[in-house]
């Protein structure tokens, strides 16, 4: 008997595009064809869709039965269907992965950690659907409380200080040394100061209110 | 493409939200995970306890992964790191004290892992897939013995093994996919498949 090479056209690559005009239903061999080539990384063939079904599933796994078989007896395994199984259910509870961002946020709510550390889980991984609620509301409140408000905080307190330095750090406004007072320091605020009657009214303001807004506190003053 | 790439692809489809995706990286992995946990844990409820947590920890932390390596290497350290915590919950030392420390999952030889763990059942069910798998091998014609030894054994790609053959890529991908046919084809009976499949 001769044999019959099989090309992707013949298995399903082709066939996903007809299947955008007509329906097409593929046969169990195309389908298994199809299957082996692409768990074998064959670079004609496409992923099938029927992956994604129970006979997909079916096949799959045994096709990579028998290649853990062949390379290691030992994982000769037929108990783990159940494994599969137990897991696809546990992620029902699971929010999918579409957005990194509120996925990264339920992560840090997790208590599981897959660092390398040695961590101690305290809750088992399936989720509760209240659970599963309230994480997906949890990244507009953590986003909040993790960075708006901290932000605010940290940009008041900033303004705060350069409200209260601003004097000290601007000549003109700063008490004037001798060896400033001798240099004709051209700054920005010098130059808003051209008129002779400006120069003495700033003049005489220095002199009531003293070189700087803060005065250095003086308890011995007082007593 | 090589099989790297097809779980990157599967992955990427789970990071974009598909989970069923994620089924079949379980299907695929959860032989090996078992066995490296069998080396720290000998109960085999307890395993696949251990195992389940293992793969759930890696859905939750995939939108991390990045493949700087290989999707095995980071399932097997997970899967290491959650053996050890359980091993702490439960305040139990590992079956085996030693061996995986250091080892990385891509060099890790699971042939040298030991069978406490096991059932006598299992064992025997184990036993019976060797048997019929190699049976079933040793009654495959030459050329498809041959196409399905070097793809599955010697990891060859498909162009290697064309070369190899001197035969087209569309011969190799047919001779590989009869020879997994026939082999499953005995094997099915065995893990409860009768093999009626609806497309």
């Amino acid at each position: 008997m001769k044999e019959q090479p099989i090309t992707p056209q013949a298995s399903t690559g082709l066939l996903h595009e007809v299947a955008a005009s007509e329906p097409v239903t593929l046969t169990s061999n195309e389908v298994s064809v199809t299957i082996s080539a692409w768990m074998d990384g064959d670079t004609q063939t496409s992923l099938p869709s029927e992956l994604f079904t129970a006979s997909g599933h079916a096949t799959w796994q045994v096709y990579h039965l028998i290649g853990d078989t062949l390379r290691t007896p030992e994982l000769a395994l037929s108990t783990q269907a159940n494994l599969s199984q137990r897991v696809a259910q546990a992620l029902v509870a699971e929010p999918a992965l579409s957005a990194s961002a509120p996925v990264q946020a339920a992560r840090h709510n997790s208590p599981i950690d897959v660092s390398p550390t040695l961590t101690v889980p305290v809750e088992s991984p399936g989720l509760t659907p209240a659970l599963a609620e309230a994480r997906k509301l949890a990244p507009l409140s953590k986003l909040l409380r993790r960075v708006v408000w901290p932000s605010v905080a940290m940009a008041a307190a900033v303004a705060s200080v350069v409200w209260v330095a601003k004097p000290l750090f601007v000549p003109e406004l700063s008490a004037p040394s001798a060896q400033t007072a001798n240099v004709n320091v051209q700054s920005p605020v010098a130059t808003n100061l051209e008129t002779s009657a400006m120069r003495d009214y700033v003049t005489a303001h220095r002199q009531i209110s003293g070189p700087s807004n803060v005065r250095p506190a003086s308890f011995g003053a007082s007593r | 493409m090589s099989e790297r790439d097809v779980d990157a692809e599967l992955v990427s489809r789970v990071q974009a939200g598909d989970k069923q995706a994620f089924d079949l990286l379980v299907i695929k992995y959860q032989r090996k995970i078992m066995r490296l946990l069998s080396r720290m844990i000998r109960d085999p409820a307890e395993i696949e306890d251990v195992a389940q947590e293992a793969f759930i920890k890696a859905y939750r932390a995939l939108p991390q992964f990045r493949g700087d390596s290989a999707f095995y290497t980071w399932l097997y350290r997970i899967a290491i790191n959650t053996a050890r915590n359980w091993l702490a919950v439960n305040k139990r030392a590992p079956s085996t004290p030693s061996g995986f420390e250091n080892e990385e999952g891509e060099t890790f030889n699971e042939s040298d892992v030991l069978t406490d763990g096991s059932n006598p059942e299992s064992e025997m069910a184990s036993r019976q897939i060797a048997e019929t798998v190699n049976k079933a091998i040793n009654d495959l014609p030459e050329e498809l013995r041959n196409a399905i030894v070097m793809r599955e054994i010697d990891g060859m790609s498909y162009e290697d093994i064309a070369e190899s053959m001197n035969c087209p890529i569309g011969t190799v991908r047919s001779r590989i996919f009869r020879a997994r046919e026939a082999i499953a084809t005995r094997l099915r009976p065995l893990l409860g498949d009768t093999g009626s499949r609806r497309w």
